[in-house]
């Protein structure tokens, strides 16, 4: 008897919790796991953001020397001095055949007047 | 058999909406109509004062017409048409070189060196050029001005 009236007046001081322990602690566990995903995954998204920025950024690099700064570097005197017999530096032999002849000129004018988007294709 | 619900019949109803609003906003008859584009040849001279014009390249620009032929000049020398990509034709810009015929007398002066040919489709063949290098027989380089006339066909 003594026992039943200590244990309730135990029960009235420490009322039981409404949430059980075990549920308690399996939803505090699946909240943090649950955390610990959402950072990895913000992670994973700022990551993957900085690399397309990055090759974003690289590509437009590469477009605008294409673009500007891709043509070559000779003109059409020095295709003349070349088709001419006048120029016989191995920097014009444009199909390496060992020569600098009409042929190089030839080739030289085709670089000279293809328009950005083809030169170096 | 199911009949069909208020979901079906607010559907049907959307699309006979939908249906209306497209037959009101379809364009009528336009009362102005499109403007013919025009044609037209620009001819492009080559100064080259007092030297013997051997080679010569330029880059024109069209801000609106597009490229649709290439010829070469009158000149002997230059008789043939010049090289350029022929990505260019359709297109409102092109690179033009050429070397001079060496069977031929090197001319002086001014000298026609290309014809180009134009659709202009809003009426209009504004045009830039820049670029120019112009080579004498000896493969110098010298400063040339260059021309270009417009001849509008009708």
């Amino acid at each position: 008897m003594d026992d039943l009236e200590q244990r309730l007046r135990r029960q009235l001081q420490e009322p039981e919790p409404a949430v059980p322990a075990a549920v308690r602690a399996a939803v505090l566990a699946d909240g943090r796991a649950a955390a610990t995903g959402f950072r990895k995954r913000r992670r994973f998204v700022r990551l993957a953001g900085a690399s397309a920025a990055a090759a974003a950024a690289a590509l437009l690099a590469v477009t605008l020397w294409l673009g500007h700064g891709g043509g070559p570097d000779f003109d059409v005197a020095d295709a003349w001095r070349v088709a001419s017999g006048l120029e016989h530096d191995r920097r014009f032999d444009q199909n390496g055949d060992g020569r600098v002849d009409r042929a190089d000129a030839d080739r030289m004018l085709a670089a000279i007047v293809a328009l950005p988007t083809r030169r170096g294709s | 058999m199911k009949t069909p619900g208020l979901l079906s019949y607010a559907l049907a109803a959307l699309a006979a909406v939908l249906l209306a609003l497209l037959l009101a906003a379809r364009p009528g008859q336009d009362p102005t109509p499109p403007k013919a584009p025009t044609f037209a040849t620009l001819d492009v001279l080559v100064d080259a004062g007092d030297h013997q014009l051997a080679a010569w390249q330029l880059d024109v620009t069209l801000a609106t017409a597009l490229l649709v032929g290439i010829e070469g000049g009158t000149d002997a020398a230059f008789r043939d048409a010049p090289r350029y990509d022929p990505a260019a034709l359709q297109g409102g810009r092109v690179v033009l070189a050429a070397l001079a015929d060496a069977q031929q007398q090197l001319p002086n002066g001014r000298v026609l060196v290309a014809r180009l040919h134009v659709m202009a489709p809003d009426g209009a063949v504004d045009h830039t050029v820049r670029g120019v290098v112009a080579a004498s027989a000896d493969g110098q380089r010298f400063t040339a001005d260059v021309e270009v006339r417009l001849h509008e066909n009708k």
